[in-house]
């Protein structure tokens, strides 16, 4: 047989397997139900601030035009201590969209700090929506027992840097969860610790909260719970690499520590977002559902006790 | 109460085996290749008792008078009648046609058609019938198993079956009694067993024999061809994916038989030029697999036979690129890239019959078995100063790791104790290697002098897995025949101990000769987890030991049902069946088995399974109109204190409606036609509903992602549009001198069904993923 009269056959051969490898992989749509919409609620709390929290709304899976952020300015939003109202919310229009704790608080309360051991439940009523509700416990603060700093040099950078130790005390036989924040007050302003300038390699540590936007995916903060130093007394490491101490002739400046005990819904918040985060859109990985303990919507209301320390620098 | 089922059934076997005569033995083999025949049934037309051969073709009538008039008969092919006078235990051997010659099937009386009389959960799976339904290219063995009543397929693109809410570890899949650890080649669009080596497929989903054990949720037992042993024969085959060829006969003289078979994919081999005429993009991976059987089978005397058999599989993927681009006027940079992975499965039995006087068949097995997955990441950039020659190189190197060995020593002992009673016993013990897991990672930088050369090990695990067992299937009357089995087995390694009594328990009551009442129970208890990311089967599922936290499965399931033979023409069966699972094991929220460095045990959660369902099957084997009917209605849920907050959910492959017809009409000696229709309900998949603001921005460089949160009420939320699909075949044959030319030509979803494969975003836009459009086929075959 002549090898010509195998092209024919060939030629059906080479299309129909480019005809099933070319139409491979094809998508087709989905249609998903809507089951409406839900009241957001997400409130951090904390001993040192007074309450403020985001009341918003959640949108359809599929609305491409709209923005995540849907600030509700009609809310009734009351908070509860011992079945009682202590307070109703006031609506705030700054709502600033940026920031490891986003979108910040558009109701706030004008009176009512949270109190260390202290239970409070939220309320949010609009109309058209299911109402929601949770509540949160301000664990007791664990005080920062003692912070000390030391000059190094980075290797292989060669720049100065702070190494610290902030140490404190696990209270014993209970379940603890801990945030570590440090900021730093150069003149009048304070701000974050940021722009690679604080990391914190410390086993203990389980999270990280790490803002792309601010801080170019550096650190903000880490968490940990005390499931490896249970009522032990712990050195917490972590280094500061832009050395305040060094900048500016003749300034005052401070970097101040903040130890934070959160509950656990706080710890599982921040452990099951990192991990949607990390796991967004990757086809191997068994999706993540975020916590919340919000009844009847979505998001987040808990709370953390602080314990403060500082640093100040001379010059 | 279990004292006094023990204290009956000793009763029982004690009267029984004093009260037998004569006994005659043997095996039934086919008359034109000298294959011994399983499932043949041997009877006595003057006592009128009958038995049926093992799965090594051998048979013993007991308790027979001095004369009797015995033959055999298989699917309506009888052997001669022998008419004897017997003064003593006798052995005979009868020949019997094999259906696989026949063109058609000559209707039998109901009372030796033994389908109808099937324990529950017991389905024979013809290899003619593999033949004459619709193909991708050829024949699979796996393709016909997922066609079956309470049996799922998965998704294309993904290997193995799910049966009866059971995951896809949970098979127990045999060749010649060695158990397979993968069963697939192209992610499940081929099976490993090539369907010209195979004599018969037995596929059991409840009702287990204690004689089987080690997975919770189905037995497959396929039992390959022995060799021709009257002449030398073959059959090449040629497909539009693949080819084939088996060679099978008598070595030296017709006590050693010969049988080599194999197959081989070769889309590599014309992916090259399918490249350079950019009908495939540049670097579209090359793809092989290949498999190989080869058996060898010696006959001493009548007494005993061994058989040596070796089988190898391999699947192999690879993606190769290269470049080179002027980085400065006298500088240039080269990219090579080269990735493999594959995945294979090497296995080695010897066998030993032996038949000890008339009532003793003894099968001893020590064998081999080696499954191992690898993937191989070379990255190397060279930079090169064309006119100082000065050259630097960064190398990366990635590669992941996976094995499991088996090394196995059993004996089954098969001793008839009269025409009623039928003991089966046996001990063995599995020694098994398993390395759950290797990442290296190798980093190469001249440029800034730095080397990192890292590995993440999971310790190998090194335990062996003893298991013994006692069944007696016992007709006490007429009416009823009852196996009762007990198996105790084991798990040691040096750090954990397991063992569990595994009783079984079925029952067939005969209400006349074409209406059977069946029902049943049986725990089934798995030391070897595998564990499967986003639950879909591939060959990088990795399979780990009952250790480090995790507790063996087990599965306990009763089932109810009936066979109906209706005027000898379609035979109804309906199973019911509820089974629960303990200790499922699952992967936890956002773990992924390869990409996460953690130890498997870090990634995975236990807890519980519960489905049940019924299952209804109308088959017609007779007649040139043939066809199934095979509908099921089932849920499967998982509860995980650890997953989904505790609350239940829909199994991966929880299929609510799940529906399979095919028919066969036979033309003419010559041409038949084929079809087959399958329609399944979705299968769940998790998928957000809403999106909402988060309350922190942790922003995630490598995804994207930390704008927003997707809210999943709950795993497996959602359901995948349903799948249906038409094969359509036709079948030519012709015999001439050469031999019988066969041609099929198949085409594959003929109405070019986009069946979903899985779901995920595109924009904000739910969309599905689909693989297989319609697709043509074409085979040619020449036996010979």
């Amino acid at each position: 047989m002549q090898f010509s009269a195998l092209k024919k056959p060939i030629n059906f051969l080479l299309f129909a397997i480019s005809l099933l490898l070319q139409t491979a992989c094809q998508l087709e749509q989905i249609s998903l139900p809507d089951t409406g919409r839900k009241i957001v609620l997400n409130g951090l709390i904390n001993s040192d601030s007074l309450i403020r929290v985001y009341v918003g709304k959640s949108i359809y899976i599929s609305d491409s035009d709209g923005f995540v952020v849907q600030n509700l300015d009609n809310a009734k939003v009351y908070i509860y201590q011992n079945g009682l109202i202590i307070d109703s919310l006031q609506h705030d229009f700054k709502v600033i969209n940026w920031g490891v704790f986003y979108p910040s608080g558009n109701y706030y309360s004008k009176k009512v700090k949270p109190l260390p051991g202290k239970e409070y439940r939220i309320v949010a009523k609009i109309p058209g929506l299911p109402d929601v509700s949770a509540t949160a416990i301000l664990p007791n603060p664990v005080k920062i027992e003692k912070v000390d700093a030391a000059e190094i040099r980075l290797d292989p950078s060669n720049e100065d840097a702070l190494k610290c130790n902030i140490k404190f005390a696990d209270p014993l036989n209970e379940t603890n969860y801990y945030l570590v924040e440090v900021f730093y007050k150069y003149g009048d302003q304070i701000t974050p610790i940021i722009s690679e300038r604080f990391t914190c390699k410390d086993p203990v540590v389980e999270e990280y909260l790490s803002d792309g936007e601010i801080a170019g995916g550096n650190l903000a903060g880490v968490v940990f719970s005390d499931k490896v130093i249970n009522g032990k007394t712990y050195s917490l490491n972590l280094t500061i690499w832009r050395n305040p101490a060094h900048s500016g002739v003749g300034l005052r400046s401070v970097i101040y520590f903040h130890l934070y005990s959160i509950s656990e819904n706080y710890f599982k918040y921040i452990r099951t977002l990192n991990l949607y985060n990390a796991k967004f859109g990757k086809p191997l990985s068994e999706p993540v559902q975020v916590f919340s303990n919000i009844t009847g919507g979505y998001g987040i209301f808990a709370g953390a006790a602080v314990s403060c320390d500082s640093l100040v620098f001379n010059r | 109460m279990v004292k006094y089922i023990f204290s009956f059934l000793f009763l029982i076997t004690f009267q029984l085996a004093f009260s037998q005569k004569h006994s005659i033995s043997g095996y039934v083999e086919d008359l034109m290749t000298g294959e011994r025949v399983i499932g043949a049934n041997v009877v006595d037309n003057i006592g009128k008792n009958a038995v049926q051969t093992n799965n090594y073709g051998f048979y013993t009538l007991r308790n027979v008078g001095e004369k009797v008039a015995v033959q055999a008969i298989y699917f309506g092919n009888t052997s001669d009648i022998k008419e004897l006078t017997l003064t003593r235990d006798t052995l005979i051997n009868f020949s019997v046609r094999s259906v696989k010659e026949l063109n058609e099937v000559v209707v039998v009386s109901s009372k030796y058609n033994n389908s109808v009389n099937n324990r529950l959960g017991f389905n024979n799976i013809s290899v003619k019938q593999l033949t004459s339904l619709p193909a991708l290219g050829e024949p699979d063995l796996l393709k016909s198993i997922q066609s079956q009543a309470g049996i799922k397929g998965g998704v294309e693109g993904s290997a193995g079956i799910f049966v009866r809410g059971g995951g896809g570890g949970e098979n127990l899949f045999m060749l010649d009694e060695v158990p397979i650890y993968n069963v697939s080649h192209l992610y499940g669009f081929f099976s490993a067993f090539n369907s010209s080596a195979v004599k018969d497929i037995k596929l059991i989903k409840g009702c287990f024999p204690a004689r089987y054990g080690g997975r919770a949720s189905s037995v497959v037992d396929v039992r390959s061809l022995d060799g021709n042993n009257k002449s030398v024969k073959g059959e090449f085959s040629l497909g539009f994916i693949s080819s084939r060829f088996t060679l099978e006969g008598p070595l030296f003289n017709d006590k050693t038989t010969f049988l080599i078979s194999g197959r081989r994919s070769y889309f590599d081999l014309y992916s090259n030029s399918l490249k350079s005429l950019k009908i495939l993009a540049k670097d579209f991976p090359d793809y092989y697999f290949y498999d190989l059987n080869a058996r060898i089978a010696h006959t001493f005397t009548q007494k005993d036979k061994i058989y040596l058999s070796i089988y190898k599989g391999k699947d192999n993927i690879q993606n190769k690129n290269e470049s080179s681009v002027m980085t400065g006027k006298s500088s240039m940079s080269t990219e090579s890239s080269n990735e493999t992975s594959g995945w294979g499965n090497l296995i080695g039995s010897f066998r030993w019959n032996h038949t000890n006087g008339t009532r003793l068949f003894v099968n001893t097995t020590l064998s081999y078995s080696n499954y191992n997955y690898f993937s191989d990441n070379n990255y190397v950039n060279i930079k090169k100063d064309t006119v100082s020659h000065n050259q630097s190189e960064k190398r990366m190197v990635a590669s992941y790791r996976s094995n499991i060995t088996d090394i196995m020593i059993k004996t089954d002992f098969d001793y008839a104790l009269s025409n009623k009673q039928n003991l089966t016993f046996g001990a063995g013990n599995t020694f098994r290697t398993i390395q759950p897991g290797e990442n290296h990672y190798l980093a190469d930088n001249q440029e800034i002098n730095e080397k990192i050369d890292t590995s993440y090990t999971n310790r190998i695990i090194v335990a062996s897995e003893p298991f013994s067992y006692v069944e007696d299937e016992i007709k006490a009357t007429e009416n009823l025949i009852i196996n009762a089995g007990l198996r105790l087995s084991g798990f040691l390694s040096d750090s954990h101990r397991w063992f569990n009594l595994e009783p079984r328990l079925s029952a067939n009551y005969t209400v006349s000769p074409s209406l059977v009442f069946k029902a049943g129970y049986s725990r089934m208890v798995q030391y070897m987890h595998l564990l499967s990311s986003s639950g879909v089967s591939m060959p990088t599922d990795l399979w780990v030991p009952a250790a480090n936290g995790l507790l063996p499965l087990k599965s306990d399931q009763i089932n109810l049902g009936f066979g109906w033979n209706w005027g000898e023409k379609l035979l109804f069966s309906v199973e019911i069946y509820h089974k629960w699972l303990t200790n499922t094991t699952d992967i936890r929220d956002g773990m992924s088995l390869i990409t996460d460095l953690a130890p498997w045990y870090d990634k995975t959660a236990q807890g519980h399974g519960i489905s049940k369902g019924i299952e209804l099957s109308v088959d017609k084997q007779q007649g040139r109109w043939k066809g199934s009917f095979h509908y099921t209605l089932s849920s499967a849920d998982r509860i995980y204190s650890e997953i989904n907050n505790g609350q239940s959910f829909p199994f991966k492959f929880d299929r609510r409606h799940d529906l399979n017809i095919s028919v066969n009409y036979q033309i003419s000696p010559r041409w038949d036609i084929s079809a087959m229709w399958f329609f399944g309900s979705g299968y769940p998949v998790t998928l957000p509903v809403e999106r909402y603001a988060p309350a922190l921005r942790l922003w995630n460089y490598d995804t994207s992602a930390g704008d927003e949160i997707g809210y999943m009420p709950s795993r497996n939320n959602c359901r995948l549009p349903a799948y249906h699909r038409l094969d359509l075949g036709i079948h030519y044959k012709k015999t001439n001198r050469l031999g019988e030319h066969g041609i099929s030509f198949d085409i594959f979803n003929a109405y070019n069904r986009h069946n979903p494969v899985n779901a995920h975003f595109y924009f904000y836009i739910p969309v599905y993923t689909y693989l297989l459009p319609c697709i043509p086929s074409v085979t040619y075959t020449l036996k010979f």
